[in-house]
């Protein structure tokens, strides 16, 4: 079986934990995590996720560089990415929907909504 | 004796100042032109008079009608701020001044009175005195916005570090509940109780960034009626109406505008939910939304000049109870943050103060009228856009 794969980026280790938990008690999902920018990156080039969940807010490197980052990198453009943040800012609504047309979410986020999510995004890519 | 005759010619042609000269037995002997052209009494009206009836008897007064027989001829007065009354009522501040003249005998007593209309001074000052209280109220004003950006700023942060947290949580929850399915009756109860209690917290988390304006709209183009039935859904859900009477006239095909349908349900939600609370047994609640074309520029509460000009289409929903209406003292103080009239249970005090920001963001305006003792007609007034904007 091809398994679903997520990469999570939050500089909220618990948070990352919970939600590759939550993700992974469907076995169809395998679920890798980085609490911040730069080991994020690293793993999306080795890990190859179907979807990376991306925080917006983290130190050292914010959630936009990163975006920046893999959407300049041919090993990594064509992966969609869905910004969380807790700061419902409009700019960041803008930014991240009209320049990289990807999802933005507000945290908190239940599981099963962030599921629901996930599945949309890969529906949209053929990933089922 | 004092030639009387001479002293009063005198005073009429150099003394610019009413004047009058008052016997021993406080009794008018004489008065100059200047007082009789201020007090509008011809001379025999006022000669033979006693004193006090060019007094007028003001509070605001030391020497007044009451007590100026018993204080003039006392001793010398300088400069004391006092009123005539004229002769048709009015009242002139003057500056007062008496001073004891002695003729050869004792009991040859005369008293010269004079006074200094100072109206003018006093409208002056007056106009001082209302400018510097406008610019009080005007600097309390902002010290009081400076002081509510500060809490919104400390809010809105403060919030969003307790949405971290809030979303662990909530994500925390969802697994434990995933795996103890249905187990043990206690135990789901008790996921479900963390789980509400969590969404609480999210939720005044959320009122905090209203507080804080920090919150963002999401508007899209929405038709305005459904917006008015969801928060009467929402508002007949959480009360109930036994003897309430909820009537509804909503314009069919109103123009659709741009809003945030969840900011703006909350507005109405609010507003519909105050009109209930004004009505302690039984009442009205008229809901009224309609389009029309301004025939006059519109300022809001918000005291901005010409928010809506003339000409201007604009989309209007009325909320009307036939409650205890609103006292001028709350009036002046409706849209405090914090203020409530519904006691320490009864409300948070910002539900006005967040529907103003969510209409003033929405760049549109709140109206209340108000009648003591018939009810208040809350009226919102929002932009429609033009049919280009809203292709």
């Amino acid at each position: 079986m091809n398994r679903k794969k997520v990469l999570i980026i939050d500089d909220e280790e618990s948070f990352c934990k919970l939600v590759k938990m939550n993700l992974e008690l469907d076995e169809s999902f395998k679920v890798e995590t980085a609490t911040d920018g730069k080991k994020g990156l690293e793993l999306a080039k080795r890990f190859k996720p179907d979807v990376i969940i991306l925080d917006i807010m983290m130190p050292k490197m914010s959630g936009f560089e990163v975006l920046e980052k893999i959407k300049k990198d041919p090993q990594t453009i064509t992966i969609p990415v869905v910004m969380l943040s807790a700061k419902e800012d409009m700019d960041f609504q803008v930014k991240a929907a009209q320049l990289y047309d990807e999802l933005y979410l507000i945290k908190p986020i239940d599981a099963p909504t962030l599921k629901a999510k996930i599945e949309e995004v890969l529906a949209r890519r053929g990933i089922k | 004796m004092l030639d009387v005759k001479n002293i009063k010619d005198s005073l009429n042609k150099f003394i610019i100042d009413p004047l009058m000269v008052v016997d021993g037995q406080k009794n008018i002997c004489m008065v100059n032109e200047a007082l009789r052209y201020l007090v509008g009494y011809k001379e025999e009206d006022l000669v033979g008079k006693k004193v006090e009836v060019i007094f007028a008897d003001s509070e605001k007064s030391i020497l007044k009608r009451s007590n100026v027989e018993k204080l003039i001829g006392t001793g010398t007065i300088l400069n004391i701020e006092s009123y005539y009354q004229t002769k048709d009522g009015r009242e002139v501040p003057v500056l007062f001044s008496s001073s004891v003249m002695h003729g050869q005998d004792d009991s040859d007593t005369w008293i010269v009175c004079t006074a200094r209309d100072i109206s003018e001074r006093k409208k002056v000052e007056e106009e001082l005195r209302t400018a510097y209280e406008q610019i009080k109220e005007a600097q309390d004003q902002l010290v009081q916005a400076e002081k509510l950006n500060a809490i919104g700023l400390l809010a809105s942060g403060v919030a969003h570090e307790v949405k971290n947290p809030l979303g662990i949580i909530i994500q925390g929850i969802n697994y434990l509940q995933a795996k103890f399915p249905g187990r043990k009756e206690d135990i789901s109860n008790t996921f479900s109780m963390m789980m509400e209690s969590a969404k609480r917290a999210n939720s005044i988390v959320n009122t905090l960034l209203d507080f804080a304006k920090a919150k963002k709209l999401e508007v899209k183009l929405e038709d305005i009626n459904n917006i008015l039935d969801g928060a009467l859904e929402l508002v007949k859900a959480n009360i109930k109406f036994e003897n309430i009477n909820i009537e509804t006239d909503k314009k069919k095909n109103i123009p659709h505008i741009f809003v945030d349908k969840n900011r703006l349900e909350q507005v109405f939600v609010n507003l519909i939910m105050n009109a209930v609370q004004a009505m302690s047994e039984k009442g009205k609640i008229f809901i009224r939304s309609y389009d029309k074309v301004l025939s006059e520029p519109k300022q809001g509460i918000s005291g901005r000049d010409d928010y809506f000009k003339s000409g201007e289409k604009v989309l209007v929903v009325e909320i009307t109870d036939t409650g205890e209406g609103i006292p001028p003292e709350v009036f002046k103080k409706l849209f405090n943050p914090f203020f409530t009239t519904k006691g320490l249970h009864g409300g948070s005090g910002i539900g006005l103060y967040v529907s103003r920001n969510i209409i003033d963001m929405h760049k549109g305006l709140i109206e209340i009228q108000s009648t003591e003792g018939k009810g208040t007609k809350v009226s919102i007034f929002l932009r429609v856009p033009k049919r280009e904007e809203a292709e």
